[in-house]
């Protein structure tokens, strides 16, 4: 996974290069969720938005301080974004459950998978519209910069 | 400071990850053992969770056998997120469906969502006392992090000129 860094590099260049095959991770799952927001790409996009953001967390002292807290801050958001969307999605496998399949009728069925539906497309709106814009101006690799600099 | 930035990343492994597995271990027995209610449960899942990307962070330190102890994590993450998916599932459903606190249509649903978390938090306290109880198994857990196989103290070899 991290395969640039050694055991015997000081920690400071080995958060360097774990931060920054997290930010590679980061982009592929970003371009991938905003092609097709399916529910698989949303949720690795969560994850590697949850494994950099706690990489940026853990690290701190390791990397330059303040582009890790702006950097940390930004996911925060974007990770509330893709919570919304994966809540539905939770959701919906949830129903699939046997016993909760069972608690409903097809016609209560219909009215709660629609209802969650409705919840995912008007969370992915704002969703779609953030990852347009952390793409556009280019913040994956302005993080980069920034975090790796001490590197 | 918690970490050295300017020791080698195996040294400030081998220091710290020992610490946070032993911590792992009694928020653990706390949670299973003592009653943990709901937000205990949860912020037990977000610790696991965070141990495991810490595991993962320092794997380039520790040899293969990092991968059995990263799967029973895995394993144990399953579960708790399951449990966590009830709670989420529960929430999101009483606020889409204007259900109420107790719920007032959907009964069923809502009894069904409660059902199946009392099932997973049984499933969760078996797995905690099968796999994490044991003493030895948390010996071996602490000795294996804070003394990774030797091979890998050493520097990489110099390419031949």
């Amino acid at each position: 996974m991290y395969r640039q860094a050694r055991p015997t590099q000081d920690l400071v260049v080995y958060a360097g290069h774990v931060v920054e095959s997290l930010l590679r991770d980061l982009a592929f799952a970003m371009r991938r969720t905003l092609d097709q927001p399916s529910v698989p790409n949303v949720h690795d996009l969560r994850r590697a938005c949850l494994r950099l953001r706690h990489a940026v967390r853990w690290l701190e002292g390791v990397l330059p301080g303040p582009a890790a807290r702006k950097a940390r801050r930004r996911l925060g958001g974007l990770q509330d974004l893709l919570g919304a969307v994966r809540s539905c999605d939770v959701a919906l496998a949830a129903l699939e459950y046997h016993s909760l399949a069972a608690a409903m009728t097809p016609r209560e069925r219909k009215e709660v998978v629609a209802a969650l539906a409705a919840a995912r497309r008007h969370a992915l709106r704002p969703l779609r519209a953030r990852l347009r814009r952390v793409q556009r101006a280019e913040v994956l690799r302005r993080w980069r910069a920034q975090l790796l600099g001490a590197a | 400071m918690k970490f050295r930035p300017k020791r080698p990343a195996l040294e400030n492994a081998t220091q710290l990850l020992p610490r946070e597995v032993r911590e792992f271990f009694k928020s653990g027995d706390k949670t299973a053992h003592k009653g943990g209610g709901p937000a205990k449960v949860h912020r037990f899942r977000i610790l696991t969770k965070r141990l495991r990307y810490e595991l993962e962070y320092f794997s380039p330190c520790y040899g293969q056998a990092l991968q059995a102890y990263l799967e029973l994590l895995k394993e144990l993450q399953a579960t708790l997120g399951a449990l966590n998916d009830c709670a989420a599932s529960r929430e999101l459903l009483s606020d889409l469906l204007e259900a109420g606190d107790p719920p007032r249509r959907h009964k069923k649903l809502f009894a069904a969502l409660d059902h199946r978390e009392e099932q997973l938090l049984t499933e969760f306290k078996e797995e905690w006392s099968q796999k994490f109880a044991s003493s030895e198994l948390r010996r071996r857990w602490v000795r294996y992090l804070a003394h990774p196989p030797q091979r890998r103290l050493r520097a990489p070899a110099k390419p031949a000129k």
